[in-house]
């Protein structure tokens, strides 16, 4: 459990990964010393290549093996390969390990060649070594360890075909939020002004700042009164649309607009005869809303949101005939969580 | 570019609502509060019959006629049309639609009368009457709406009850003058008590034009209401009025109102 506020620092910032790393291995150390692994008997083979100056493979190869308690380097001689790629404003670490590769590029058009190789240092550490896994070992010692060939092939002919990179840490590409709701509709023209009680479901997709989102909602009988006919509505409002969101920290705020169908129904509870009716109207559903993130894939939240029909049905009895019409506006708030998918 | 594009976007979603929302605004009809109610447009008394509750109500010797009139009507092609040829006091053309153990409610009704008539006698246009608890084929009478001209050319609506402790209702003030050739709206709010608990309010054309409460107003459970056209002296003979568009609603039906 201790590690879990550990990671998600680590996959805030590149810069706050050096600190993280080191309190990570202070953990490591002190709280399992009766699981160290011996130390190498020989020095380890080149294992970090490229031909390249800026970082120089050499001076990362030396701040991997200082990040990593010694008794551990014995995890650098299983499969594990690192190559640079100097590409003029920016630099690429590929770290291989038993067939799979990370891929990583960070930005540097000053060009600190110091600075890359520590970068490029951290970045292989956290690949190989996942906070998250804290002491238990990586891998467990194989019956009869392989160690890499000491030559530096750029790419060896025999090495496995790469499998397709991709970025650790991604945020979930959708997200499904349950929510509690209360809407009210003020009384507007000749609309009246009632309130209810509901739930909906949202799907947001997308991992970046903009994402689509899709949704419906229930909202129970609203109870209204009209030239005296009084009356109950639901409304199942469901609706399609964009978000844009901001992460600060583990928190984030989203803006969401979207098209609006809802579909009604109403009746009166007080004429000598009644009948119910259904329609569907158009419309439009901003809201904002702010979220806590617990993990890549729970995060509570609380919103406000707001819905628009510029042209709401029209009710009648016999013998008033028109009596008003349905709310132009609804707003609401609601509360509930986010699941990551 | 992006920023762009989601302004095109939402530029046609804007358009696209509003091209969906003028169109789809549908008038959702939730009921209604009217218990009866007939625009004569069939061309038949059928609507004052419906379901035995109805009858014409015409003098003995059935001179005076009520008839489907293809002529003036407040709404549609036809009204109904009294002529009174009994000159009576108490029996000339008319109709009714009675109510067993009625609840309070409002009877509406468009009259029309095609020219000035002088009304040398009470001038009745329309009844509220009920049933003898002894003698169920015996039609009492309750409260009147009359109609009276004024010296000055005026026609003045008034209130009558046949209960000696009421008798006539003071005027209005200002009159409740009914125009002449030009169709009038009347709706009375009818409250039947056979103790002094019963009340009875008129308007005129939507103005409340009577207000009487505190009172009798009827001698049963049930309501007979009777528009007609009654009067012993009305010149010049034969009188003739147009009633359109009657009904009984629980909720006033007003000028405006659709009770249809």
């Amino acid at each position: 459990m201790r590690v879990r506020p550990l990671r998600l620092l680590l996959s805030r910032s590149s810069r706050s990964v050096g600190l993280c790393l080191a309190l990570w291995g202070t953990h490591a150390q002190g709280q399992t010393p009766d699981k160290r692994e011996p130390s190498p008997s020989a020095p380890l083979s080149p294992f970090v290549f490229g031909s390249v100056d800026c970082p120089d493979p050499k001076t990362v190869q030396q701040a991997v093996l200082n990040l990593i308690p010694p008794e551990r380097h014995t995890l650098l001689a299983r499969g594990v390969r690192v190559e640079l790629e100097d590409l003029g404003d920016s630099y690429r670490v590929t770290v291989w390990k038993e067939g799979a590769s990370v891929k990583k590029s960070y930005s540097d058009p000053a060009r600190e060649c110091d600075g890359r190789a520590r970068f490029a240092a951290v970045f292989t550490v956290l690949t190989l070594m996942p906070p998250e896994l804290g002491v238990e070992p990586i891998v467990k010692p194989e019956p009869e360890p392989k160690p890499e060939p000491a030559k530096a092939a750029p790419v060896p002919a025999s090495a496995p075909e790469p499998a397709p990179a991709h970025e650790p840490d991604l945020p979930p590409l959708a997200r499904l939020e349950l929510s509690a709701l209360y809407a009210y509709a003020p009384a507007i023209l000749e609309a009246p002004s009632m309130h209810s009680f509901g739930g909906e479901l949202r799907a947001a997709i997308g991992r970046g700042a903009l994402s689509g989102t899709l949704s419906v909602a229930y909202v129970t009988r609203a109870k209204f009164e009209l030239d005296g006919v009084q009356g109950e509505l639901s409304r199942v409002p469901l609706s399609v649309g964009v978000r844009l969101r901001k992460d600060f920290d583990s928190w984030s705020l989203a803006g969401d607009l979207g098209l609006l169908v809802v579909a009604e129904r109403v009746h009166a509870t007080n004429l000598l005869a009644s009948q119910a009716q259904s329609s569907a109207n158009f419309g439009l559903r901003g809201g904002v809303q702010i979220a806590r993130r617990f993990g890549p894939h729970f995060a509570p939240f609380v919103g406000a949101f707001v819905w628009f029909s510029p042209s709401p049905s029209e009710l009648s009895t016999l013998p008033q005939g028109v009596i008003g019409n349905l709310p132009y506006f609804w707003l609401g708030g609601a509360a509930g969580v986010s699941f990551g998918l | 570019m992006t920023c762009f594009r989601l302004r095109f976007a939402l530029e046609n979603a804007l358009l696209l609502l509003g091209a969906f929302s003028t169109g789809c605004s549908p008038t959702l009809d939730l009921g209604s509060n009217v218990l009866w109610a007939t625009d004569h447009e069939s061309g038949e008394l059928d609507d004052w019959y419906a379901g035995g509750k109805g009858q014409l109500l015409v003098d003995a010797d059935q001179k005076s006629t009520v008839l489907i009139a293809d002529g003036p009507a407040h709404s549609g092609r036809y009204s109904l049309e009294f002529t009174d040829l009994a000159m009576s006091d108490s029996e000339g053309a008319g109709v009714y639609r009675e109510l067993l153990s009625p609840p309070d409610a409002y009877y509406s009704a468009w009259y029309y009368l095609p020219r000035l008539y002088q009304t040398n006698s009470q001038w009745t246009i329309q009844k509220f009457r009920s049933r003898s608890d002894l003698d169920p084929t015996a039609i009492s009478h309750g409260h009147d709406l009359n109609l009276r001209t004024l010296p000055g050319g005026q026609v003045v609506l008034y209130v009558f009850s046949h209960d000696p402790a009421y008798l006539q209702a003071p005027l209005s003030d200002p009159p409740a003058f009914v125009p002449v050739e030009t169709w009038f709206h009347l709706e009375t709010f009818y409250s039947p008590r056979t103790d002094e608990t019963g009340k009875i309010l008129v308007w005129l054309d939507d103005r409340l034009v009577y207000d009487l409460e505190g009172r009798r107003t009827t001698g049963s459970d049930d309501v007979i209401w009777n528009p007609c056209n009654i009067g012993e002296d009305i010149q010049p003979a034969p009188p003739v009025l147009y009633l359109d568009d009657a009904a009984i609603s629980l909720v006033r039906v007003t000028r405006t109102g659709k009770p249809f």
